[in-house]
């Protein structure tokens, strides 16, 4: 239920407020105030302002209004015309319709550079807007016309139409669009009621993660995400890469290396939040194998990881427990303990996976031949079972 | 400054030492606060539905960015392919950091598609060298936009695009293209060079942009597929040119755009628009605010200067002269086609004064004037010319004007030279031919601003006295109410002329005056009047002999207007003031004074003027210089009341004096006799007969009146039969008999009544009996009606109760008397017909 002290937090800028403190942007074409927004130009580092709607406030919330919910719209103190636009007062950031009406939580998709982020969000949004969806019994969808415009462009077009490779992430320093979420609306059937919540996926560059300065400038929503998904490339470990054949591997990018980005990443919590050495990071963060599809030549022939995931409308413990330790067995034999090491002492609550975006490798021309994800949904059930959005159960 | 460069890429050998999107390599000296503007430049991203296409077909992205004075950047961002990794979506960018001076002749945009642009740097190298600067032949046509321009709807949309260019300043209004990559460079390339030089630094742009919403670029390039979504509102907040829909944004277009494209055509480009754009860039100031309005008013300079299509009627001609002539001010040297223009602005705005004068344009051209003197050693000879030119202005009629330019002239000449100029009999002479005579106002202007500064001389006075006699008929030719009084206009003219000649007044009085007809004459006694009104009698003698020979009424004006300028209170000290300043000319006196006389107490009204008449007559110094008509003048004005009044001491004297004046009228001698015996009892030998007229000539009403007050007073205590005769005879008037009756007998009953005045009573009634018959056997029936009424009367009386105590009185006092037992029946009540009996005897 809407009330006006219900807190909103900007996904963008990430600063909190009282819902009734957002303001109200005209979208009336005819409006006579078309005005430069310099503090939309600010906060993306623009300068020169762009011509955008009047901004205003809403003054005169009445009690009916909070109780009916209308106050999630607004007359333009300008034309008068009748406005649901809201943004965020601190920077401008268009807020999803109902912001502050309903829970909003943020997933963070980070790892080092080509580690597969871009294919995995694009094949995780696929399967959860179709079988995991069904299992579920959730629905997704994309809200606002900058997700559907940058998903349906970057994302679901080159992959499952063109079959071809995502195009790298770029840099939030080059690209603004970068800092910007994708924003889902997550419908869930528990029980005879509807439970719905927003989603705001961030995805990343690998560039971005190789300095914890940039991580604090353009990639600061990983301190305020509910839930982390840290993707792992094996082809940069050494070990892996020793046991396949050099063909299949990528150029070797030391900056990769998943120990150094976990030590960031660390450092960021520990900066933002002032923590102590000692404190653990509360948010819930899978470690995520990518790629495990050009494991199989190396990983035993009964392991869980070849497997696909068994859900049903539940998380499967037993079954996600399975992966978690043979994905921190394999991980430790390959990287010894020192990654694992970290996570036990840094985060509170964290999991290992083994996911394929794709499910085999793409040509060398960056063509696919075939979709074939391979347990991609099992890190975002699990950040949805610890956020209590899904039920766990050990086993069917 | 160093031409700089920079590649950014991804790369496995750039250097941040590792894999991925950075700086491939880069010229020493660029700053971290540059690298991050740079960085939010270089974005690229392989339009969606490109990404299948060849390299060759990804848009080519150059991008100019404006950083001051001292730097600006070009860079080109282009696809090249996947990364190392096979993922596509690779770019180069590769940028150029220098002075925008590098792009003063060939602007940046004609560097698109440039081989000099990398796409890949495969070497080892991390730094690039500096090089001196950006020295490239262009890699675009300009030619190549007049066919362009000349497909579809692209001319139209060109002004568009023009328009919001040099408005984006105001509108923040940016430009957004879609259209053919190469489409896009031509629009880029064709607004560019519509621009002059200056400004064109400005006009930053990004060929293509995958992202216009975050692009901060004046222009950008981009495809239908990318961000941007053309929405309504979209094209009201940018302007858009959409050549796929064949749709663009409306927008205002200034006159600067009109200007551009009517002339946007190889030949006018090359003969006109080219010079303009010269101009622009010597007369502009190298700032981005308000370039539209600056191109503007250039625009309109140009048009109206240079080539004189535009007329300095139009406002905006006006406003473009004025930016000029401002900007010129500013500069301390001016060039000479500088000069050149001024002289030309000078002229238009001359005309312009001539044509339609208002106070901007002659400071304007005051401004000019001030300028082409500053630079113009030797335009003290524009002195003529400009002293011409406001001889021909006075005919206009516009002070405001005339003596903003005056001022103006005084300034930029020396006060000697105006002086020579004017002073010129061949300049007077034009004034007096042109200015038109009956215009008041004309004359004014000329002898409020040019005549003091005319020199009067021997060679002059012809001129001026002519001059002169123009603004005497103009004054007079305004209409007045009273002759002696100049009108307000004339006042302010005739001011004029006296303090053009405040200096020289022996000229006023020297002046042709024989030639003056009576008109003029008028207007000149106004303007003697002004000259000597102020100064005292005695000073006035040696002005007044001057014009005295030709104006023999001077004097008798002089006194007129000193009367007619006084207030009632003072009249009495100004005519004995004149009295005792012409004691020496005794004839003038007389015949002076008598003539003020009518215009003093026409000065003073009702009681006031009653009063001023008494104090002349009462005055033997004035009486003494009136002759017959001046007193005549003052006794109508003394005795101008109709009826009786009560007199003072002095008053009788006078009444008795001037009773028999031969200019009083019949009526007025009979007012003085009635009032006279109104007043002292007795009546004025021969008064009788004129004041029984004057009764008789009034209606009924104001004959009870005055009749009444003579009845009453000769009734009063001590009545003197021979006096009451003559009452008798002054009010009785036949046809107003009721009415005197009525008041006689009223009279006649109190006497009668009154026990201490029976003898009094008595005594009438014995004149009644013994001598009325006689004495009145010329009046028609007033005797008989007298004793026909008198037994009713003393009927009537009887009721009263003091009635008893008269009669027996009267019977005590009359008895002894003959006719007394004629009425004793009536007095004691004993006969009905004693009128009867007494006729019957």
């Amino acid at each position: 239920m809407y009330t006006p002290i219900s807190k909103i937090t900007c996904p963008f800028c990430f600063e909190t407020y009282n819902a009734q403190k957002a303001k109200f942007r005209c979208l009336n074409p005819r409006c006579s105030k078309h005005e430069p927004d310099s503090k939309y130009a600010e906060a993306r580092g623009m300068r020169t302002p762009p011509i955008m709607g009047h901004v205003f406030e809403k003054t005169d919330l009445k009690w009916n209004e909070v109780l009916l919910r209308s106050g999630i719209s607004a007359r333009c103190d300008v034309c008068s015309k009748e406005t649901s636009k809201r943004i965020c007062p601190h920077c401008h950031f268009e807020l999803s319709h109902d912001a502050g009406l309903i829970d909003d939580f943020i997933i963070a998709i980070i790892g080092g550079r080509n580690t597969g982020k871009g294919h995995y969000i694009a094949t995780l949004i696929h399967r959860l807007e179709n079988e995991i969806g069904s299992q579920f019994k959730f629905s997704l969808r994309m809200l606002g016309d900058d997700t559907r415009e940058r998903f349906e462009n970057d994302y679901r077009a080159p992959l499952f139409r063109r079959k071809t490779v995502i195009q790298p992430t770029q840099s939030a320093v080059i690209d603004i669009r970068v800092r910007q979420p994708m924003v889902f609306r997550l419908t869930i059937q528990d029980g005879s009621r509807l439970k719905a919540v927003n989603i705001s996926f961030f995805d990343s560059a690998g560039e971005d993660m190789t300095s914890l300065d940039i991580l604090s400038t353009e990639a600061r929503y990983i301190c305020f995400a509910s839930g982390i998904i840290f993707l792992l490339d094996p082809l940069q470990i050494d070990t892996v890469r020793q046991m396949l054949p050099e063909n299949a591997l990528p150029t070797k990018d030391p900056t990769a290396e998943p120990t150094y980005i976990v030590e960031r990443l660390r450092e960021l919590f520990e900066r933002q939040f002032h923590l102590s050495p000692t404190a653990k990071i509360k948010t819930p963060v899978a470690f995520v194998l990518s790629k495990a599809d050009t494991l199989l030549p190396i990983i035993e022939p009964g392991t869980a990881l070849r497997m696909t995931g068994e859900h049903f409308g539940y998380f499967n413990l037993a079954d996600a427990q399975s992966v978690h330790t043979e994905t921190l067995n394999y991980l430790q034999s390959w990287m010894g303990a020192g990654f694992s090491n970290r996570a036990d002492t840094g985060f509170s609550k964290f999991h290992y996976f083994s996911v394929s975006s794709l499910g085999g490798a793409p040509t060398k021309d960056g063509k696919i031949q075939t979709i074939s994800p391979i347990r991609i949904e099992d890190p975002f059930l699990w950040i949805l079972y610890q956020l209590g959005l899904i039920k766990g159960k050990k086993g069917r | 400054m160093a031409m700089l460069q920079h590649y950014y890429t991804s790369t496995t050998r750039g250097t941040s030492g590792s894999a991925g999107f950075q700086c491939k390599a880069m010229s020493p000296g660029i700053s971290a606060e540059e690298l991050n503007i740079l960085n939010k430049l270089i974005g690229y991203r392989i339009p969606p539905t490109l990404m299948d296409r060849p390299i060759s077909e990804h848009p080519a992205a150059l991008r100019y960015d404006y950083w001051g004075t001292q730097k600006c950047v070009l860079l080109c961002s282009q696809s090249n392919g996947s990364d190392e990794n096979g993922r596509p979506g690779n770019f180069f960018a590769h940028s150029v950091i220098t002075s925008p001076k590098d792009f003063e002749v060939i602007p940046p945009i004609m560097f698109y598609r440039h081989p000099f642009w990398r796409t890949c740097d495969d070497s080892p190298r991390l730094e690039i060298p500096p090089e001196p600067e950006f020295t490239l032949a262009p890699s675009m046509d300009f030619q190549q936009i007049w066919p362009f321009l000349e497909v579809g709807e692209r001319r139209g949309w060109f002004s568009g695009l023009l328009s919001a260019v040099v408005g984006y300043e105001q509108s923040k209004r940016p430009v957004v293209i879609l259209d053919s990559m190469d489409n896009i460079a031509l629009w880029i390339l064709a607004v560019t060079v519509a621009l002059p030089q200056i400004y064109r630094t400005y006009l930053t742009f990004s060929t293509y942009h995958h992202d216009p919403y975050q692009a901060p670029f004046l222009i950008t390039g981009t495809t239908s597929d990318s961000k941007f979504r053309f929405s309504s509102d979209e094209y009201i907040s940018y302007f858009i040119i959409n050549a796929e829909n064949n749709r663009a944004s409306e927008i205002e277009t200034s006159d600067f755009v009109q200007f551009i494209s009517q002339n946007f055509w190889p030949e006018a480009y090359e003969n006109k628009l080219l010079d303009f754009f010269q101009l622009c860039n010597h007369r502009l100031p190298p700032s981005k605010t308000a370039i539209n309005a600056k191109l503007d008013s250039l625009t309109h300079f140009y048009l109206a200067v240079r080539e004189r299509r535009t007329p300095l009627s139009d406002i905006r001609a006006q406003d473009g002269l004025h930016s000029f002539i401002e900007n010129a001010k500013s500069k301390n040297n001016l060039l000479e086609e500088d000069l050149e223009d001024l002289a030309t602005t000078a002229e238009l705005l001359g005309s312009q004064v001539m044509e339609s004068p208002t106070l901007t344009i002659v400071q304007d051209y005051g401004n000019a004037l001030r300028l082409l003197k500053r630079h113009h050693p030797n335009y003290s000879s524009q002195a003529r010319n400009d002293m011409q030119f406001l001889a021909n202005l006075v005919q206009k009629n516009r002070e405001d004007i005339v003596q903003s330019l005056m001022a103006i002239y005084m300034e930029i000449y020396q006060q000697e030279v105006l002086s020579q100029v004017i002073s010129q009999p061949k300049y007077l002479d034009f004034l007096e031919a042109n200015a038109l005579s009956g215009n008041w106002q004309v004359q004014y202007l000329i002898w409020k601003y040019l005549m003091p500064l005319a020199r009067i001389d021997t060679t002059t006075k012809d001129s001026l006295t002519a001059l002169l006699r123009k603004a005497l008929l103009s004054a007079a030719d305004l209409s007045c109410m009273d002759p002696d009084i100049p009108p307000p206009e004339a006042e302010q003219l005739l001011d004029a002329v006296l303090a053009a000649t405040i200096n020289n007044q022996r000229f006023l009085l020297e002046v042709g005056l024989e030639e003056l007809d009576e008109r003029s004459g008028m207007a000149y006694s106004w303007l003697y009047y002004k000259l000597v009104g102020d100064l005292s009698l005695a000073k006035r003698l040696p002005y007044r002999k001057l014009v005295a020979q030709v104006f023999p009424k001077m004097l008798a004006y002089e006194v007129r207007r000193d009367v007619k300028r006084t207030d009632s209170q003072g009249l009495l000290p100004v005519v004995e003031g004149w009295v005792g300043h012409l004691e020496s000319d005794p004839a003038q006196q007389v015949l002076v004074l008598s003539q003020t006389m009518e215009t003093a107490l026409l000065m003073a009204a009702g009681d006031q003027r009653y009063r001023l008449a008494e104090s002349f007559l009462t005055n033997p110094n004035i009486v003494r210089c009136l002759n017959d008509d001046g007193i005549a003048k003052v006794l109508t004005a003394y005795f101008s009341t109709q009826s009786f009044e009560v007199l003072g001491t002095a008053q009788v004297k006078l009444y008795n004096e001037y009773y028999n004046h031969a200019a009083l009228t019949l009526v007025q001698q009979a007012v003085i006799g009635g009032s006279f015996a109104m007043s002292t009892g007795r009546f004025i030998e021969k008064s009788v007969p004129k004041i029984q007229q004057l009764l008789s000539r009034l209606n009924a009403t104001s004959y009870q009146a005055e009749a009444g007050k003579l009845i009453v007073k000769f009734f009063r205590r001590g009545v003197q039969i021979d006096r009451h005769m003559e009452m008798l005879h002054s009010t009785y008037v036949l046809q107003h008999g009721e009415i005197f009756w009525k008041m006689y007998w009223q009279h006649f009953i109190e006497l009668m009544l009154d026990h201490g005045r029976t003898q009094e009573f008595v005594t009438l009634l014995a004149f009644w009996f013994d001598e009325s018959i006689q004495v009145f056997a010329e009046i028609p029936y007033l005797a008989q009606t007298f004793f026909l009424e008198l037994p009713g009367v003393l009927l009537e009386s009887s009721k009263d109760k003091e009635y008893e105590r008269a009669a027996n009185q009267i019977r005590l006092l009359a008895s002894k008397h003959p006719w007394y037992s004629l009425v004793d029946p009536y007095i004691t009540n004993k006969s009905k017909h004693g009128l009867m009996n007494i006729f019957r005897r």
